[in-house]
């Protein structure tokens, strides 16, 4: 009875330990990824810690299909989705689905102001095309992980990207020419 | 190859998803047709672009990195367990109030247990011995001031010595 005690013991200190070692590992991408969608920095931290508490309680759960991280981001997914659909029960005008539309910069194109119109030109993508976009480029996951996160195929990942990078394209080259 | 191949073998390229052989052939292709390689860094130009956007606007999420989590105890059997203690105490301590204490008798019955032996000192008469060397030894030990002997007469021997004088008749048995 004690050995069994203290092996459960020793698993609990393993998998604090663990856990601890990839928090520090992944924490700043999953911060990233949920202000790509609720572009607030307290939501941010909200919503990771809700993620992590989450992936702790589903520590054991994890069968080794893909990677950790691949795992993480897609309970970090649906506590996105749970967020959304929060927001809308509690009558926020923010939906995945039908993202704002693109506004106009009339001010200097310089380059912080770039940065800005390409922000805002993602925020206004396709809900499919801005997923893939901010798991490429906010969380840095690559090919493979993007698509067990997303349960899409890989050249599904490939042709999301080019179209949300096709469509970035011509957004800032119709705000560098001008009206 | 069109255009739409060669960006997506740019954006390829720029995620770090081309194995070595694929990015040799892909530079050799573009060395040799310079519209593909237009639209190759146009479409490289806008993928460095948004990430130089997204870098930027997440680089408040890298400051606050190395901090471990504190992970907490799971508090609530703990609590569970001092509610249920402290109830039984409140309890307890509540019908120990109410109840009556027990009261002394002023003048307990003392019981006797058992009854020692007779601790009195054998007696004897000088006059009954007569004139003898036995009777001038006794008188003198007897009228001597530090005779352990007269002392045991007159105070009676202590415990020590009993139990001493015990020990030796025990050993001549």
């Amino acid at each position: 009875m004690r050995r069994l005690y203290l092996q459960k013991e020793r698993m609990k200190d393993k998998v604090t330990r663990e856990f601890q070692e990839f928090w520090i590992r992944t924490a700043d991408k999953v911060r990233a990824y949920m202000f790509c969608a609720c572009r607030n920095r307290a939501d941010a931290e909200d919503l990771a810690q809700d993620c992590y508490l989450r992936a702790l309680r589903a520590w054991g759960q994890f069968d080794g299909r893909a990677s950790r991280q691949a795992w993480l981001f897609g309970i970090a997914r649906r506590t996105r989705v749970d967020w959304f659909r929060r927001r809308k029960r509690e009558g926020v005008a923010l939906n995945p689905e039908n993202m704002v539309q693109l506004k106009k910069v009339e001010s200097k194109k310089t380059s912080d102001n770039k940065i800005e119109k390409i922000w805002e030109i993602v925020r206004g993508l396709n809900y499919e095309q801005s997923e893939v976009i901010h798991l490429r480029f906010a969380a840095g996951l690559d090919y493979a992980q993007i698509a067990h996160t997303l349960g899409i195929p890989i050249g599904t990942v490939r042709s999301r990207l080019h179209r949300g990078l096709k469509a970035i394209k011509e957004n800032v080259g119709e705000w560098e020419n001008g009206p | 190859m069109d255009r739409e191949s060669i960006e997506r073998l740019a954006i390829d390229s720029a995620a770090g998803q081309l194995n070595e052989d694929a990015e040799a052939l892909l530079k050799e292709y573009l060395a040799e047709h310079s519209e593909a390689n237009k639209w190759f860094l146009d479409i490289r130009d806008i993928y460095g672009k948004t990430q130089a956007a997204f870098d930027v606007k997440t680089a408040f999420t890298k400051q606050s990195t190395g901090k471990k989590p504190f992970l907490k105890l799971n508090w609530l059997p703990v609590a569970r367990w001092a509610a249920v203690v402290i109830f039984a105490a409140f309890i307890g301590v509540t019908a120990g109030r109410w109840s009556k204490s027990p009261t002394l008798e002023p003048n307990p019955q003392r019981i006797t247990a058992s009854q020692g032996p007779a601790t009195e000192q054998p007696s004897f008469d000088l006059e009954s011995i007569g004139e003898s060397f036995w009777r001038e030894k006794a008188v003198a030990m007897l009228t001597s001031p530090s005779s352990r002997i007269q002392k045991d007469y007159v105070t009676g021997p202590k415990l020590w010595e009993k139990y001493r004088q015990f020990i030796k008749e025990k050993n001549y048995e």
